[in-house]
């Protein structure tokens, strides 16, 4: 299990890896648009572990290959990245913006203290205390907005997640919002609403379960089911249409998952869910996995089991997030890379914020950690993938 | 120069550099077997120090409330019994009460925690670091 950091000096509040880009939002309130090949092409003449350090950065999807253009590179790539692991320098390398082309705009004057950004089908949300903002972008070459921010919401946004071509906002006790949107991709049906509604009166944070959503509020963590329709089937595109009212709480049924009495059950701590695998901290600060039956949910029942225990150390774990290869886990003293029983610290010190891009294509295995000074970019893999499989 | 007045329950210390006197209170200093809620698990004087933090600091929000971290270099250590590393000091009724406080979680309901936008302003007069305010924003600590 290794790992490439590339550090980026400045003061940033988020950084989001997409399509061909590294987006930035600095503390001036500007977003700074800069080229991945270009970072690329920089940081491969700083080391002779070019080709390895490139990769795992910005093409780990020929490390973790899916589709079949992806294994032919891994293949052809296999022995050389092998041959550059031990090459590969400790301390993280470094480029600096002076050295790049960036293409800049600003955020709305509104949208004073930004909380959360996400990006969804090339549209860019801003959650802040101003609200909850929207932008669409041009992702080509000479990436910059297609038209001026739209202010989707005035209540205070701590977090935005997207999904079935709609947004759903957290807004504390303002409450879980959404809407369809008219992203690209449903433009040809015709169908998109700008309609908001209240899914639920409180929300901190918000991720998807498969095709359910799972709503951290204050006190509670709780299984929304959500609603979809299939608006065309040859496509199999389907939009969300809305959630049951109802809700499933599941926080007792996860902290007694991984307790042995009332009493230890009562100091478990739920950190984070990643798909339906649950990340639980025992009374002993043990770290659990906890999958969901998701197909049981609608039922009003949920079926938990206990997968895995991870030793991590008596940690004050903080944030739990999915890799294409694994999963990460930020805490208080630092940010540490699970594969199934391993545990490996990756950043031995705290940061302000990780991002993981899982189900991306060239940043699957990669995540980016807001640091005081700046923002490190971390390509992990694991020496196994360049082995050869074994044929029969 | 400020003082230790034992009373039954409660410790009186102060006045602060600014004049604002500080009561411990016994409710939030919790004894084994009571249920622990918003309990310190410093000392006293630590206590009474990170309210001093907080006062010389100019920590104090719209609302008029004070907030402290016991800050060891770069990190905010914990100060309560279920791991809070944030205290607050509310605003006293009256202006001639002594302050009191007790620790909260940043993902405690937004009444109970710093507003985002307090945060950014502690972060902006460089009070907490990049780290620090960005934990606190997302409610992570």
């Amino acid at each position: 299990m290794k790992s490439v950091q590339l550090f980026i000096e400045g003061r940033f509040e988020e950084a989001w890896l997409y399509m061909n880009h590294l987006l930035l939002l600095t503390d001036d309130g500007d977003v700074l648009l800069v080229s991945a090949d270009q970072m690329r092409d920089e940081l491969e003449s700083k080391t002779s572990a070019s080709r390895l350090a490139g990769v795992s950065l910005f093409h780990s999807d020929w490390i973790y290959p899916s589709r079949q253009y992806q294994y032919i590179w891994a293949n052809r790539l296999r022995g050389q990245l092998k041959n550059q692991v031990k090459k590969l320098p400790q301390a993280p390398l470094e480029v600096s913006l002076k050295h790049l082309d960036l293409h800049q705009f600003g955020i709305p004057t509104h949208a004073d203290t930004p909380m959360d950004v996400h990006i969804y089908s090339r549209r860019v949300y801003l959650g802040s205390t101003g609200g909850l903002f929207s932008v669409d972008i041009e992702w080509g070459d000479n990436p910059a907005p297609l038209a001026n921010w739209r202010h989707r919401l005035e209540t205070t946004c701590s977090s935005v997640t997207a999904k079935y071509g709609a947004f759903v906002a957290s807004c504390g006790r303002d409450g879980l919002l959404s809407s369809v949107e008219n992203v690209y991709w449903l433009a040809p049906y015709d169908l998109a609403d700008d309609e908001v509604r209240k899914i639920r009166e409180e929300s901190q944070r918000a991720s998807w379960i498969e095709s359910n959503l799972i709503n951290y509020s204050y006190e509670r963590v709780e299984v929304l089911h959500a609603n979809r329709e299939l608006i065309d089937q040859e496509k199999n595109v389907q939009i969300l249409r809305g959630f049951d009212e109802g809700a499933l709480g599941i926080s007792d049924s996860l902290h007694r998952s991984v307790a042995t009495d009332d009493e230890t059950a009562k100091s478990a701590e739920i950190i984070g869910n990643v798909g339906n695998h649950f990340a639980v901290l025992d009374g002993e600060r043990n770290l659990s996995f906890v999958s969901v039956a998701p197909r049981k949910i609608r039922h009003d029942e949920i079926v938990l089991t206990r997968e895995a225990r991870v030793d991590v150390g008596k940690v004050h774990a903080l944030d739990f997030l999915g890799l294409k290869d694994g999963f990460l886990l930020e805490h208080y003293n630092g940010v540490g890379w699970i594969k199934g029983s391993r545990y490996v610290e990756v950043i031995p010190t705290g940061v302000g914020k990780i991002r993981t891009f899982p189900s991306s294509i060239r940043y699957r295995n990669v995540f980016t950690a807001i640091m005081n000074e700046g923002v490190l970019l971390v390509g992990l893999f694991d020496e196994d993938q360049f082995t050869p499989p074994q044929w029969d | 120069m400020w003082g230790e007045n034992q009373t039954v329950n409660n410790v009186a210390y102060g006045p602060t550099g600014s004049g604002k006197d500080y009561l411990s209170i016994a409710k939030h200093r919790c004894k084994r077997g009571t249920p622990s809620k918003r309990c310190w698990s410093i000392s006293r004087p630590d206590e009474f120090g990170v309210f001093e933090w907080a006062d010389d600091a100019d920590c104090c929000d719209g609302d008029g409330h004070l907030w402290g971290f016991h800050i060891q270099g770069e990190e905010l250590e914990v100060l309560g019994t279920e791991g809070e590393r944030i205290a607050k000091f509310p605003k006293p009724t009256n202006e001639t009460d002594a302050w009191h406080g007790y620790p909260v979680h940043a993902k405690d309901r937004p009444e109970r925690r710093p507003s985002p936008t307090f945060i950014q302003e502690l972060y902006q007069r460089d009070v907490l670091t990049k780290v620090q305010k960005k934990r606190i924003q997302d409610s992570r600590i």
